[in-house]
């Protein structure tokens, strides 16, 4: 089975009560477990992501993603590990083998600066993250769209609006897109069970992500898409 | 059917169909805030960038690599795991570099499955949870996350009773 908690898209996470049962249900049906860990650094509000691994036995049945690709601001770089079981990094080693000469050495290295490197990265990084995540909330909520704040990822899974649940969220997102100038990632696209939410990421800096929550409180009055850095008006329909 | 079987089981990419309207309407001039893809923004702190560049200056460096990672790579993975988790990882047998954690995942599911076994997943997911298991011709089984209802979009066995080879330890 394949987990991944913090999850994107939906933004849930476990705590390591939750991985205990894992490797139960695993040993007990002889299952093999994938955890993908690619949100482990981003977690506000003092919520610590636990790792598959933390459990006793976790190695017996399962591996762990870590990805630096968030945690250190380097998507493009394509450095991740594949942590745990001997068996399934063997597998993987031997396939791999066939496959690539490895990831670019001076990328590696850097990696392993990063690795080994000063944190306080790692910290700034979350604390950007956390402070988007509350303006785009905050801007959803004067649109009357309340939304639960994520405790990680660099995401928020929104349940669509009711006055638009009808549309589905391919159509929703389209309407977003035409009305508020405002992308998102329509939930249906995460596979049938994600329709009904669309996805925002937390990828535009503070100016924009209000100029966008402004924009979508617009559309909601049905007032068009607002002008670029228009004051907050006054209260709208909660 | 054609030629590429393989190929045909890859449904065409849902999110495309936002991204064709968000390109246009960005070649007519619009202002399209995009909080679509989860691409990071923000550089990558400098003293990391700074060693690249001297790493890259260093012609031996630019040789082919070792594909499972160097071994200082490896160490330094297990130590952030004991540091952060209290994890001990045998740098040398249990960990391995990846391109991603996309690449490695949807690797390691190539290499470990195939038509007779199943993959369980969680959905809604991150799509290469699923299509690694399609592509490796697995049997997909869904179990949605949210709570509202079971669906299995190519089985219905529950987790308790999936089929297919298990572990033989």
């Amino acid at each position: 089975m394949i987990l991944s908690f913090p999850n994107n898209p939906t933004t849930q996470v476990v705590d390591l009560d939750f991985f205990e049962r894992v490797v139960r249900f695993a040993t007990d049906q002889k299952t093999w477990v994938i955890h993908d860990f690619a949100y482990a650094d981003l977690a506000f509000d003092g919520f610590q992501p636990p790792s598959f691994l933390q459990v006793p036995g976790a190695k017996k049945v399962g591996v762990e993603f870590y990805s630096l690709s968030k945690s250190f601001n380097m998507p493009g770089w394509r450095v991740a590990f594949c942590l745990g079981n001997k068996d399934l990094v063997g597998v993987l080693g031997r396939l791999k083998s066939y496959i690539d000469y490895g990831i670019y050495q001076p990328v590696q290295i850097a990696a392993t600066v990063a690795l080994r490197g000063p944190k306080e990265c790692m910290t700034e990084i979350n604390e950007l993250y956390r402070h988007r995540r509350d303006v785009l909330i905050q801007g959803l909520a004067r649109a009357g769209w309340a939304v639960e704040p994520p405790r990680a990822t660099m995401f928020v899974w929104a349940p669509i609006p009711p006055q638009y649940k009808a549309l589905g969220s391919v159509e929703f997102a389209k309407l977003l897109l035409r009305e508020a100038k405002v992308a998102v990632s329509p939930g249906v696209g995460f596979g049938p069970d994600g329709e009904g939410f669309v996805r925002f990421a937390l990828v535009e800096n503070d100016q924009r992500t209000r100029q966008a929550m402004r924009s979508i409180r617009a559309m909601f009055q049905g007032t068009g898409a607002a002008e670029s850095d228009t004051p907050m008006a006054a209260e709208v329909h909660a | 059917m054609s030629d590429f079987p393989r190929i045909d089981r890859l449904p065409p990419y849902v999110f495309a169909e936002v991204n064709d309207l968000k390109m246009k309407a960005r070649r007519r001039g619009e202002d399209i805030i995009d909080l679509g893809m989860g691409n990071p923004d923000q550089p990558t702190p400098q003293h990391i960038v700074d060693k690249l560049i001297e790493a890259a200056a260093k012609g031996r460096n630019n040789r082919y690599s070792v594909s499972r990672g160097i071994p200082n790579l490896r160490r330094a993975i297990a130590e952030h795991y004991e540091e952060h988790y209290g994890v001990q990882i045998d740098a040398e047998t249990e960990a391995i570099a990846t391109m991603g954690a996309k690449e490695g995942l949807f690797h390691l599911i190539l290499a470990g499955t195939g038509p007779g076994d199943a993959v369980l997943v969680p959905t809604p997911n991150y799509p290469i949870h699923s299509y690694a298991a399609v592509i490796a011709g697995a049997e997909l089984l869904t179990v949605p996350l949210l709570g509202a209802k079971t669906t299995s979009s190519t089985g219905s066995a529950a987790p308790s009773s999936a089929t297919g080879r298990g572990r033989s330890s």
